[in-house]
């Protein structure tokens, strides 16, 4: 495997490929993606702009800097690594896919039957180089194709429910070693606190809960703030169906959504239904998609919710670098990039870079 | 005022007509389900199926079927039953404005199952003084007052049972009911080798989740019938809650049935409007008339299946899957 410096110029000449406007195999997997129904184009174009502008060399050489690659010259070469792709949005996998290809190991993906499409055009470009051959790099939309590849470490989002079936389906592909690694993600959702009203954080708080139909663990499930709900509804409403016009939500919700809508009405549980969503003061159940609550707090309401939401959580936004929430000191992001985060963000708090090079984060 | 005794428990009526009268009173008087029904489109005009309201509203409001207009709308009682629960747990408050009318549904109900008469009852629950809003506590008194007998008691918490008294139920000639929540039981089981009368029967009201490990039912009824010596068909199951007037009991084996007036559904989960086949699992919905004066339209929080007959299993709590994130089931994906 080359080294980490012609790793970084192959990659970077591959991304540049790959989100060329000509490129007509992105365009085909974009246009697939579409009228099978797997995500909107807004959507879809919403994540490659976001990957875009976070993709430069600047950038890559940032996040080997931080996962200390530069300076210890360790790296993951000669490791296979498996990542199990989620679909929930459009490219979720791509920072793992590049964490491993940046590390130096052999990639392997279980590509999502939600997103098939669109991770493999990335991965196609990346073997086109004489970085990587067929065998450093390869990918299945199943698993079982994948039966007998040993992996060193292996990569999957999941929940407690969900790892028991998951590790039981690895032990039956025969796809792990006893000392094999794993990173499991966890993380279901984010808070916001939101302490002011003005044009940019209303804009901000709304692309962050509503983009890609609030399915990200980036978006924003709990909305802190001064107010009540009842006092900022009608002016949020507004910033709603101005970004619906543009981004009308593709996945529709259940009609036990309508269900909760209704209990709340029985229960006199301010909310806002948004036909397609509902916001509602209270009442944390976290049990179904579609739901934003809001809770009437400060900072230290954001931390308490926080700390109760353990390792389902994501991130906690600030719309400003003077506010603190207390025990999250250094580990607040902006709202403004939680839907278009730097590409080393961290999954569940945990640099993939650093984990997969160092076996540590 | 309608006599709610005679409709309830009528065997005359069928069931598809005291729940309209049901529904159209509840519409009526029950202001939360009122507001419910008619956030769901549903109103006098548009019955079908009524809509079960969540078992969590129990908690989040004060659900009530009173006639504010009637001479006895101030009257009933402020008598409640609470769900079991710690600390600053939200816990569920089941206002019982017409406790006779409970009890008519529980002695009907356990008659409907049990030869009361010929019955001991001996619960293994926490007494009623320290424990006045336990609908399980309140049940196994009422059943201990209307066996009679002087045999039927609470026994002590933390002790084996006595052999003396064994020996008093046999001689009687009466079937020993020894009622307690699964998790108690198994304890009482523990404390000494026992086998109880030959005829008796074990009934655990759930609660396996507090134990010190989460056990299968079949695998709490094996040691039970091992614990007390009795054969596994001896050992049954009662399904109720603080939130139901009514109970439902597996008397051998894992089927649930219910009492006349009270019936269950299967709910898909994520249309709770919808009613599953046979053997779909979903979420529990129950129609309990006895409910009349809270709610009778409840979606509980479980897990069950049912088959052909009517009958029911209960499966556990209703886990929802599909939380937001990269949450996924490999062989779902």
């Amino acid at each position: 495997m080359s080294s980490l410096k012609t790793r970084i110029t192959i990659l970077l000449q591959a991304i540049e490929n790959w989100l060329k406007p000509d490129n007509l195999y992105l365009k085909n997997a974009i246009d697939k993606s579409v009228s099978e129904g797997y995500f909107s184009f807004p959507d879809i174009k919403h994540a490659i702009l976001a990957l875009k502008d976070s993709l430069n060399e600047q950038a890559l050489i940032r996040w080997v800097e931080q996962s200390g690659l530069m300076d210890s010259g360790e790296d993951a070469s000669g490791k296979n690594v498996l990542c199990l792709h989620a679909g929930n949005l459009p490219l979720v996998g791509f920072q793992d896919a590049l964490a491993v290809l940046l590390s130096g190991a052999r990639y392997t993906g279980k590509i999502s039957r939600k997103d098939p499409y669109l991770l493999p055009t990335f991965l196609n470009e990346v073997k086109k180089t004489s970085g990587w051959s067929s065998i450093d790099v390869q990918w299945a939309h199943r698993l079982d194709d994948l039966e007998g590849m040993q992996n060193d470490m292996i990569l999957f989002a999941g929940s407690e429910e969900s790892v028991p079936g998951v590790r039981e389906a690895i032990k039956t592909f025969n796809l792990a070693k006893p000392a094999t690694r794993y990173l499991i993600r966890t993380a279901h959702f984010s808070i916001a606190y939101l302490n002011n009203r003005d044009k940019r954080s209303m804009e901000d708080l709304t692309e962050a809960i509503f983009r890609y139909g609030g399915k990200g663990c980036r978006s924003v499930a709990i909305v802190v703030a001064p107010w009540p709900l009842d006092s900022v509804k009608c002016e949020f409403t507004d910033y709603i169906e101005a970004f619906w016009l543009e981004n009308p939500q593709h996945q529709k919700p259940p009609p036990r959504l309508r269900y909760r809508f209704a209990y709340n009405k029985a229960i006199e549980r301010p909310q806002a239904w948004l036909d397609h969503f509902l916001l509602q003061e209270g009442g944390l159940e976290m049990d179904q998609d579609f739901i934003c609550y809001w809770v009437q707090g400060d900072e230290q309401k954001v931390a308490e919710l926080a700390a109760q939401s353990g390792d389902q959580l994501q991130s906690v936004y600030i719309t400003h670098p003077d506010i603190t929430i207390p025990g999250f000191e250094g580990r607040t992001e902006f709202l403004s990039d939680a839907q278009r985060p730097p590409i080393f963000w961290k999954p569940d708090g945990v640099n993939i870079l650093k984990w997969l090079a160092r076996g540590r984060d | 005022m309608q006599d709610w005794h005679e409709i309830v428990f009528s065997e005359e009526l069928d069931f598809e007509s005291k729940t309209q009268k049901v529904f159209d009173y509840q519409f009526e008087h029950n202001p939360v389900y009122r507001r419910f029904c008619e956030a769901l489109g549903y109103g006098t005009d548009r019955f079908e199926t009524p809509p079960l309201l969540p078992i969590r509203a129990f908690k989040d409001a004060r659900v009530v079927t009173i006639e504010e207009d009637s001479e006895s709308g101030n009257q009933h009682s402020e008598f409640f039953f609470q769900s079991s629960g710690t600390g600053n747990m939200k816990r569920s408050r089941h206002i019982v404005a017409d406790i006779s009318l409970y009890r008519s549904s529980l002695l009907k109900g356990f008659r409907h199952f049990y030869d009361l008469g010929q019955s001991v009852i001996w619960g293994y629950t926490p007494g009623y003084a320290d424990n006045p809003h336990s609908s399980l506590v309140w049940m196994v008194r009422e059943l201990i007052e209307q066996a009679g007998s002087g045999l039927s008691r609470f026994l002590p918490l933390g002790k084996p049972i006595d052999a003396k008294a064994l020996r008093a139920v046999e001689e009687s000639g009466k079937k020993l009911i020894l009622f307690g929540a699964a998790f108690g039981l198994i304890d009482l089981a523990e404390q000494a080798e026992l086998n109880l009368p030959s005829g008796s029967t074990v009934i655990e009201t759930g609660g396996m989740k507090t134990y010190r490990r989460e056990i299968t039912r079949a695998e709490l009824h094996r040691r039970l019938a091992e614990g007390f010596g009795v054969l596994p068909h001896q050992v049954h199951s009662e399904y109720g809650m603080a939130e139901l007037l009514s109970q439902a009991y597996a008397t051998g084996g894992k089927w649930f049935r219910t009492v006349p007036w009270m019936q269950v559904s299967i709910r898909n989960p994520d249309n709770p409007e919808e009613i599953l086949p046979s053997f779909y699992e979903g979420v529990i919905g129950i129609t309990d008339l006895a409910n009349i004066h809270s709610c009778s339209f409840i979606l509980t929080g479980d897990r069950g299946v049912m088959d052909k007959k009517g009958r029911f299993q209960v499966l556990g709590r209703w886990n929802p899957k599909d939380l937001r994130g990269c949450n996924f089931l490999i062989e779902e994906d």
